[in-house]
C-alpha cells in the first residue's frame, strides 16, 4: 500500500486531494471507486502512474508476493 | 458613475464571498469538533448507532400519533395536552439523536455540497433516494389511511387542527428520513489512523 510504504498519515493527502480523510480509508479497502478526477489526483499526489494506484484486477497480495 | 458603480458591486461582492467563506470555515470546525466527539462516544459502534436511528424513528413517530389522538378526541383539553406533550417529547428525544447522527455521517445530510467530497456526495444522493421513496410510501399509507372513512361517506368531519398535524408530521418525517437512514447506512468510523 502506497501510503503506508511512504509512512504517510491518513490525514496528510486530505487537504491535497480535497477528500474526507474517512474516503481515504473507504478507497484504501476498495469500498469506494473514486471518480477519474480523483483517481488522477491520487496518482499524482504520490507522484506514480494511475495503474500503479488503480486497477481493474485486484493487486496481488503481499503475502503472495513474497513466496 | 459607471465606474464606481462597478467597483461598488465588486467590494460588495468581494465581501459576500468573504462572508459565505467565514461560514463555511464555522461550519466546517463545527463539524471537526462533532466528529472528535464521535469517535470517541458509545454510539460509534454499529449497534448504539442503530439502537439511536431507533429512537429517533421512535420520537418521529410521536408526531404521528399526537395526529391520531387529535384525529379521535380534538376538539378537547386532552387532545391539545396530549399533542403538547408529544410534541414536547418528540423534538426533545429528537434533537440529540440528529446531533448524534449529523456527526455520525460527517454532516452528510446537512452540510452544503462544498463541504462534502465525492464519496459524500455519491452517498447522500444513495440515501436521499432511498429516503424519498420511503416518504412516498408514507404518502400512499397515509392516503389510504384517511380514504376508509371517506369510503362510505360523502363528507367526513375531522378536526383541522388533526390535519394540520398529519401535514406537520408528514412534513417532520420527509426532513428525519433522510438522517435516520443514512445513520442506519453508515459504517463504523475508522481509528484515526492504522498507521
Amino acid at each position: 500500500m502506497l501510503r503506508a510504504e511512504r509512512g504517510i498519515s491518513r490525514k496528510e493527502p486530505v487537504a491535497a486531494l480535497g477528500v474526507h480523510y474517512q474516503t481515504i480509508g473507504y478507497l484504501e479497502r476498495g469500498e469506494y471507486g473514486p471518480s477519474l478526477h480523483l483517481a488522477l489526483r491520487i496518482a499524482e499526489y504520490f507522484e506514480v502512474p494511475l495503474e500503479a494506484v488503480f486497477s481493474l484486477k485486484p493487486f496481488p497480495r503481499l503475502w503472495s508476493e513474497t513466496k | 458613475m459607471t465606474e464606481a458603480y462597478v467597483m461598488e458591486t465588486t467590494e460588495s461582492e468581494r465581501r459576500k464571498a468573504e462572508r459565505e467563506r467565514q461560514r463555511v470555515e464555522r461550519e466546517r470546525r463545527r463539524m471537526e469538533e462533532a466528529e472528535r466527539w464521535y469517535r470517541s462516544s458509545r454510539f460509534r459502534h454499529r449497534r448504539a448507532r442503530r439502537a439511536l436511528v431507533g429512537v429517533g424513528a421512535a420520537a418521529m413517530s410521536l408526531f404521528w400519533i399526537a395526529a391520531v389522538v387529535c384525529w379521535l378526541l380534538a376538539p378537547s383539553d386532552l387532545a391539545m395536552w396530549t399533542t403538547f406533550a408529544l410534541a414536547g417529547v418528540g423534538v426533545a428525544v429528537y434533537a440529540p439523536v440528529m446531533f448524534v447522527l449529523s456527526a455520525a455521517t460527517q454532516g452528510m445530510i446537512n452540510l452544503g455540497g462544498a463541504l462534502l467530497d465525492e464519496r459524500q456526495r455519491a452517498e447522500r444522493d444513495k440515501v436521499y433516494a432511498l429516503a424519498h421513496r420511503g416518504t412516498m410510501w408514507v404518502i400512499i399509507a397515509t392516503g389510504i389511511m384517511l380514504g376508509i372513512p371517506t369510503r362510505s361517506a360523502q363528507v367526513v368531519a375531522a378536526p383541522a387542527a388533526a390535519l394540520i398535524l398529519l401535514a406537520v408530521a408528514l412534513l417532520l418525517t420527509h426532513l428525519a428520513l433522510p438522517h435516520l437512514i443514512a445513520g442506519w447506512r453508515v459504517p463504523d468510523p475508522l481509528p484515526d489512523d492504522e498507521d
